[in-house]
């Protein structure tokens, strides 16, 4: 081999190792979705090099998506939505309608339940915004439920915003939260339970830019394992969830109507001590404990389309859950969650989520009014515009739960055709804080954007939970 | 089966130990302020609609504007006292701009009995203001006795725009300052102080505040 051969393989030997590092590092800044997307396709790839069949290996636009079967299909536009005629109207044949659909599933699912599951029911309450943790103690106490925390799997504030078209913020609007609860007959009054409130724009917990953030039911269960206090004393780890309604300036997404997480909401039989110092917190929650994630939001888009109505129905998919609320029940029924075990069961939202999205049939059209009057919890029907994002269910583990959520995987993949985990992006790695040129910069940015009229954009850069800035 | 069961307000059920107390008093402020202020704006709109502008009743003379190039017109001559606000409009309709461009382009002069003179520039008022009908040219104090105003159109703009300045139109002299028909403003703008006040106002009331009954 002559030398300059040898001199041009060896430059070539270099630049693909430069080329693999330089791959590898970009792999590693990606998002934990974006991972597991790019992993995804690095499979679907492989397959194809090993020979499986495009066919076998179903549409490329299903890759890395939480929805497949024929919503799957629909969404992500591999066919055409079928037309929906005969849509219920009516309220009460469109219950009718929702009984049947629903009883059709439950036969579905009955297969997969839990044989010593526990009841699941959820009770819906009205608060005001201002006072709804005061109100949802007081309500835990006056059912009697703070007495016996071993029934309660959890509570959360329904991420629905209620009037949406009501002037003013939430704080005096009404909000409702759902109890999920195991209780089958009426209770003796109990204490009020204390509850506790970590703001997730303070610093508590300690960490480095490129270490996962937080999740809150993380910080919250590390706070709870602290104090020594166990599922069967805990009656909920709620996200505090705030809809609020923002001028972003610009054009065409000049108004938002946000889901906020602001913060984490501790309700239990005993004071949980508060967080002083910031504290080094490992990754995830304790040892022994599952926060199992699962996706809403996705199936949503497919069964619930426009916010501000009653979902479709016939459904175009009745095979999939219709509220998250339902989703939620079949998660705990078919893993076979005891409320004793439980920490916390939410239906909620991780990002901060523009509720505008899907506020109309017609595309591109946003609005805050339209769709019928809902019944809401104290009796009331008011216009509402449907949220939530995730479903967070936190328990204790043991051995069975293994093979419940085994069983739930199948069911989702099997009944549902969906990936309820995938696309998540939790505990995101800490981005690193700008430097002062960068923060000086913005500054400038800022005061030419105030003369130039454009007061208002937002850069969109939404700190991470609890841990902001990072050491 | 429905996924979740309505059990109504969390509060002030059987049980409870909260109540919820609503202030009679910030409710009937909220309803004065919100009814109040609805009523005054309402009322300040129809003022303005109604009183803006030259009224028959105050107006001292009428005149034409003399078009630009064009021939003359005769002055609009009137007695009064001398020290008295008074104020030129002109008679206009069509598109603001236009209008605009034939206001600046009208110049008046006001020529007192004790031969002072003033000069009234459509380009050059402080303040103006526009009706469907009439804008204003500017104000004056008038002399004692006879004062007489002579109106025309000068040339203001790029030429191939003048072509309604060429034409002539109706003025009028209207005793008072161009500001004394704006009275219904000041009931929009203390009505919308109003309405902004009362909307948190009736918020707070309806949230209420919580009380702790099993507290002596």
């Amino acid at each position: 081999m002559s030398r300059a051969r040898k001199l041009v393989e060896g430059a070539f030997k270099k630049l693909d190792e430069a080329s693999a590092k330089a791959d590898a590092a970009a792999v590693a800044k990606l998002s934990p979705a974006e991972r597991e997307r790019y992993d995804s396709w690095v499979e679907r790839t492989a397959a194809l090099n090993a020979g499986v069949s495009e066919a076998e290996l179903g549409d490329p636009r299903l890759v890395g998506k939480v929805l497949g079967g024929p919503a799957g299909e629909v969404v992500h536009g591999v066919v055409k939505a079928p037309k929906q005629r005969d849509v219920l109207e009516d309220p009460a044949a469109w219950e009718e309608q929702r009984r049947s659909e629903r009883a059709a599933r439950d036969e579905v699912r009955a297969p997969y339940l839990a044989a010593d599951r526990r009841p699941v029911r959820i009770t819906r309450v009205a608060t005001r915004g201002k006072s709804q943790l005061r109100e949802i103690a007081d309500y835990l106490a006056s059912s009697g439920l703070a007495g016996r925390p071993e029934l309660v799997y959890g509570a959360y504030r329904v991420p629905d915003l209620i009037s949406p078209s009501m002037l003013g913020s939430e704080r005096s609007g009404i909000v409702e939260w759902d109890i999920v609860h195991a209780a089958g007959e009426a209770l003796p009054r109990a204490e009020t339970p204390p509850a506790l409130t970590l703001a997730a724009k303070d610093r508590l917990v300690v960490r480095s830019p490129g270490d996962p953030a937080p999740l809150d039911e993380d910080l919250a269960l590390h706070l709870l394992a602290g104090a020594g206090i166990g599922p069967d004393q805990t009656l909920a780890i709620a996200r505090d969830v705030a809809i609020t309604h923002r001028d972003t300036g610009g054009d065409d997404t000049s108004s938002r109507i946000e889901a906020l997480v602001n913060g984490v909401h501790i309700l239990a039989t005993r004071p949980v001590p508060a967080v002083g110092a910031p504290v080094d917190l490992p990754e995830g929650p304790p040892d022994g404990v599952v926060v199992d994630v699962l996706q809403w939001d996705a199936i949503a888009v497919a069964v619930h389309p426009v916010r501000q109505h009653r979902a479709p129905l016939p459904s175009p998919f009745p095979y999939l859950p219709l509220t998250p609320q339902e989703l939620l029940t079949a998660y705990l029924e078919i893993v076979g969650v005891s409320p004793s075990d439980a920490y916390s069961a939410q239906v909620t939202h991780h990002q901060p989520f523009n509720l505008m999205g899907r506020t109309s049939a017609k595309r591109g059209v946003r609005r805050t009014g339209g769709g019928p009057d809902l019944p809401s919890a104290d009796g009331k029907p008011r216009k509402r515009m449907a949220g939530g994002h995730h479903v967070v269910i936190a328990y204790r583990d043991a051995p069975a739960y293994v093979e419940g959520r085994a069983r739930f995987d199948a069911y989702a993949e099997g009944e549902l055709k969906a990936h309820l985990r995938r696309g998540l992006n939790l505990r995101v790695a800490v981005p690193r804080p700008q430097n002062t040129l960068m923060r000086t910069i913005d500054r400038v940015g800022d005061v030419v954007d105030f003369f130039s009229g454009d007061m208002g954009v937002e850069d969109g850069f939404v700190p991470p939970r609890y841990c902001w800035p990072p050491r | 089966m429905s996924d979740v069961e309505h059990a109504g307000w969390a509060v002030g059920g059987p049980g409870s130990r909260l109540r919820r107390r609503r202030s009679p008093l910030l409710g009937a402020i909220a309803l004065v302020l919100l009814v109040g202020g609805t009523a005054a704006v309402a009322l300040g709109i129809v003022r303005l609609a109604s009183e803006a502008g030259p009224a028959q009743e105050r107006i001292l003379a009428r005149g034409t504007v003399a078009a630009l190039e064009g021939p003359p017109v005769a002055p609009a001559a009137f007695v009064d006292q001398a020290g008295e606000p008074a104020t030129v409009w002109l008679n206009l309709g069509g598109a603001s701009n236009v209008r605009e461009t034939i206001v600046a382009g009208t110049e008046c002069e006001l020529a007192r009995s004790d031969g002072s003179r003033d000069r009234i520039r459509g380009s050059r008022q402080g303040t103006s203001v526009a009706t469907d009908h009439f804008e204003t040219i500017g104000d004056v104090t008038l002399g004692a006795g006879r004062n007489v105003v002579t109106c025309r159109h000068v040339p203001f703009g790029r030429v191939t725009r003048r072509g309604r300045l060429r034409q002539t139109h109706a003025f009028v002299v209207e005793r008072g300052s161009p500001g004394d028909g704006l009275g219904g403003l000041w009931l929009v703008i203390g009505g919308s102080v109003a309405l902004v006040l009362g909307v948190p106002a009736a918020m707070r009331w309806r949230a209420g505040t919580l009380e702790d009954v099993s507290r002596p």
